[in-house]
């Protein structure tokens, strides 16, 4: 059971690279924290960063976008589309006042269950470090 | 700013018969205010005006009610209107030609290259109690202020709305006809934004904390921005619902970020959403502060060109990714 | 009618001796002044020169939840007895309390709203007598003046040192009690001056209408272009219903977060095209023209047809503060010109 004080991490991650990844460091008993809570979605290029807002506002404390590496992505574009706009949504992010370490992405490939569970250890982390965000608490 | 060309121009204008109306300026009969003024026909060309005072962007009202003003007297079929454009709100038109919200042969351009306009709020303040009309002119780094009688020699930096310090874009990239001389084009200037970069985390929640707090969620910002014409707008959207109608810090944080977000690479720099919040907030910080990371992640600045494909719409295989695992 | 005097170097001392209530004043922010809610009444600057803004957030505020509900632990509506305490509202204007007559039959006729009330019963409002009116007010032409102490329970007139303390209802009686030792008798010239005061105020309104028949006329001319030509400029923001002192429309939402819920009223506004917005698609007031249409008409004839008063208090907020100048006292001329 998740205590309050335990970091909350929500993972887009997309249908063809990263959920497959997850998938792969599950079967292969890599084992990672279980702070994370996983939403498939079919292309990180879908990713509407409100998406990402709405994660904060109903209690995460840290959101990561997993993808295809670069120049792999199953619709082409759709990782480097979500690349531009992610990086500038960080920094929006961290303008007013949310650290932007809150937010990341990582390309974790379809076959690389063990890059995956580090990714998310690395990840609770840094999340446990910064505390909670606190947002839907206002 | 004299009149003549202007009014010679529209009555021009008007008499093509294409053109169903010129949407312009007008001097109010009370103190410093301005007002839109929608003229169709001789009579009212003469209220048309340029000052310093037009703190109010034109461009807005194409898109009102999805562009019914061009469609009157020509039921179901594009009309065309005239419209006095300065040099931001050029950058809004152009960019809602680029995403087809308009098409670039149903607007007739009076291009006006503009210096800086006046804060209201901050003339009214310098002079209350103005009886009858007033008028102001510029002239080399002062403000000439004609009102009760007597006047005035304000200098420019007191008087100059926020959003206009840091215009790059004086001039229309857009026009039939350029109504006054170009003028020359300032270095972008975001120390502002640097400022506020600059204090910690915790600094910058607790200023937009407090700021967010004022906000009453009047969507006046969003009604005055020429580049908000969106049918469905996510901000009031219920189903999906992206933003919760309850006006908390959180809820107005969310909103706010949304709004500025969907102008990243589209905001033109009017300062609409400044001059109309009713509580002051400062959102031309948020506006700018993406327009100054799209220039220096991704080389892009909103009405460089008049044809440019939109910044998220685009990618470059060397795009940042210092923030990817 | 009992009277006292305040010196002005002992107001924050009357603020601060009113602790057993939540204490609200104006003060200055972001370049406006707004009715905030304040601890220590000792070290605040309160603003009394400029028009205050949304007072009436201190009784009907802009987001209430009504009852809120849990997946597990059922619903759970506020107990009104053991509510809050009672409130103190000062430094609010003429136009503001009479704001308040004008909404209570809304509210308690018909079907009575608890939430409102609630509030308005334990609210206690003190006012303060207008010295210079504010540029855009006309309250005179509407059944108001600056002097007016229709719906305060007291009234502060500034007579040069100190304030004129006018007790208007029994709520007042119970402020006086508990502010008695900063209080003094007021002597004749005092008196005088107050009266003073009060007569030169309401000659300062500078901005007039003509409601000569008004009602009627806008009846009359429901269907005339004039109404287009008026809503032209107008960009259907809201501003000018959320500051005006008599809109009460409100909206119910439900918000769930993680399985805990809360039922909330909101304000809303009749000036946006989503407000008359049908589920088959259809809008009765689909253009700025219908809606502005039905704004002065509410305003200006509903009211009166039905409550007997105007809708309007004369404030001039919603001049002041619109972003495409629209101007209520000119598009009342321009109809009556009709």
């Amino acid at each position: 059971m998740l205590k309050k004080t335990d970091p909350e991490i929500v993972a887009f991650l997309c249908n063809w690279c990263s959920y497959a990844g997850a998938d792969l460091a599950g079967t292969s008993h890599f084992h990672y924290p279980p702070n994370v809570k996983v939403i498939r979605v079919m292309c990180t290029g879908r990713m509407n960063p409100l998406l990402t807002l709405s994660a904060f506002r109903h209690g995460a404390d840290g959101v990561l976008i997993s993808g295809c590496h670069p120049g792999e992505c199953h619709y082409m574009e759709g990782n480097y589309l979500a690349r531009r706009r992610i990086a500038l949504f960080r920094k929006l992010l961290g303008f007013v006042g949310i650290n932007p370490e809150r937010l990341r992405m990582s390309w974790v490939s379809a076959s690389e269950g063990n890059k995956f569970s580090r990714v998310i250890k690395e990840m609770t982390e840094k999340i446990k470090q910064l505390g909670p965000l606190g947002l839907e608490e206002e | 700013m004299d009149n003549e060309k202007l009014i010679a121009e529209a009555k021009t204008v008007l008499l093509r018969g294409d053109i169903v109306g010129i949407i312009g300026y007008q001097k109010d009969s009370q103190g410093f205010r301005v007002s839109p003024l929608f003229v169709r026909d001789e009579r009212d060309i003469e209220k048309l005006f340029f000052s310093p005072l037009c703190w109010l962007s034109l461009v807005n009202y194409l898109t009102l009610e999805k562009g019914r003003l061009l469609q009157k007297g020509n039921p179901g079929k594009k009309a065309k209107v005239a419209l006095m454009v300065r040099g931001c709100d050029s950058k809004a038109l152009n960019q809602i030609i680029i995403e087809r919200g308009l098409s670039r042969d149903e607007v007739y351009v009076f291009g006006i290259p503009c210096n800086g306009v006046i804060d209201l709020k901050k003339i009214e303040k310098m002079f209350p109690d103005v009886q009858g009309s007033a008028q102001v002119s510029e002239n080399n780094g002062f403000y000439h202020v004609r009102c009760n009688g007597k006047s005035h020699e304000v200098p420019k930096e007191e008087l100059i709305a926020d959003s206009c310090k840091h215009c790059v874009s004086p001039n229309p990239i857009l026009y039939d006809v350029l109504l006054y001389t170009p003028i020359v084009v300032k270095q972008p200037d975001y120390r502002d934004i640097e400022e506020i970069d600059n204090m910690s985390i915790a600094e910058k929640w607790e200023f937009w904390r407090e700021q967010f707090s004022m906000c009453v969620r009047c969507y006046a910002c969003r009604n005055a921005c020429p580049l908000c014409y969106c049918d469905d707008c996510i901000l009031e959207r219920l189903s999906p619902q992206w933003i919760y109608r309850s006006v908390n810090m959180s809820e107005n944080l969310i909103f706010h970020l949304a709004r500025s977000f969907h102008h990243a690479g589209r905001c033109a720099g009017c300062g609409e959403c400044e001059r109309v919040c009713p509580v002051n907030l400062p959102l031309m910080l948020l506006n700018r502060k993406l327009e100054k990371d799209s220039k220096e992640l991704f080389h892009y600045t909103v009405g460089e060109k008049a044809e440019q494909k939109p910044l998220l719409a685009t990618f470059n295989p060397q795009d940042p990714d210092d923030f990817i695992f | 009618m009992n009277c006292f005097i305040l010196s002005k170097n002992n107001l924050n001392d009357f603020l601060a001796a009113l602790d057993s209530y939540e204490l609200f004043v104006p003060i200055r922010k972001n370049g406006i002044t707004v009715l905030a809610h304040i601890d220590d009444p000792l070290a605040i600057k309160l603003d009394l020169t400029s028009q205050p803004y949304l007072v009436k957030q201190t009784i009907f505020p802009q987001t209430e939840s009504l009852f809120t509900f849990d997946r597990k632990k059922g619903i759970k509506a506020p107990s009104f007895e053991t509510n809050h305490k009672s409130q103190v509202v000062f430094g609010i204007r003429s136009c503001d309390a009479r704001g308040f007559c004008i909404i209570d039959p809304v509210f308690e006729e018909d079907y009575p709203d608890p939430y409102y009330i609630h509030k308005r019963k334990s609210t206690i409002l003190i006012g303060l007598q207008c010295i210079e009116p504010f540029t855009n007010c006309f309250c005179t032409s509407v059944g108001g003046s600056p002097s007016s102490t229709e719906g305060l329970d007291l009234q502060f007139t500034d007579i040069g040192e100190s304030y004129f303390v006018e007790v208007i209802t029994q709520k007042g009686e119970e402020i006086i009690k508990v502010t008695a030792p900063f209080l003094s008798c007021p002597d004749k010239n005092q008196s005088v001056k107050k009266d003073e005061v009060k007569k030169d105020a309401e000659q300062k309104v500078k901005r007039k209408i003509d409601v000569n028949q008004l009602s009627q006329k806008i009846e009359q001319i429901f269907e005339d272009s004039v109404w287009s030509d008026l809503a032209e400029k107008c960009i259907s923001c809201g501003i000018c219903t959320f500051f005006c002192p008599t809109c009460y429309c409100f909206d119910i939402q439900d918000e769930i977060i993680r399985g805990k819920g809360k039922r909330l009223r909101t304000w809303d506004s009749c000036m946006y095209s989503e407000y008359t917005a049908h589920a088959s698609g259809y809008n009765p007031r689909p253009t700025r023209m219908e809606r502005l249409r039905n704004r002065i008409y509410h305003k200006f004839k509903q009211n009166i047809d039905r409550y007997g008063v105007s809708g309007c208090v004369g404030c001039g907020r919603c001049i002041t503060l619109c972003p495409s100048n629209e101007d209520i006292v000119e598009n009342i001329e321009t109809l009556q010109r009709l």
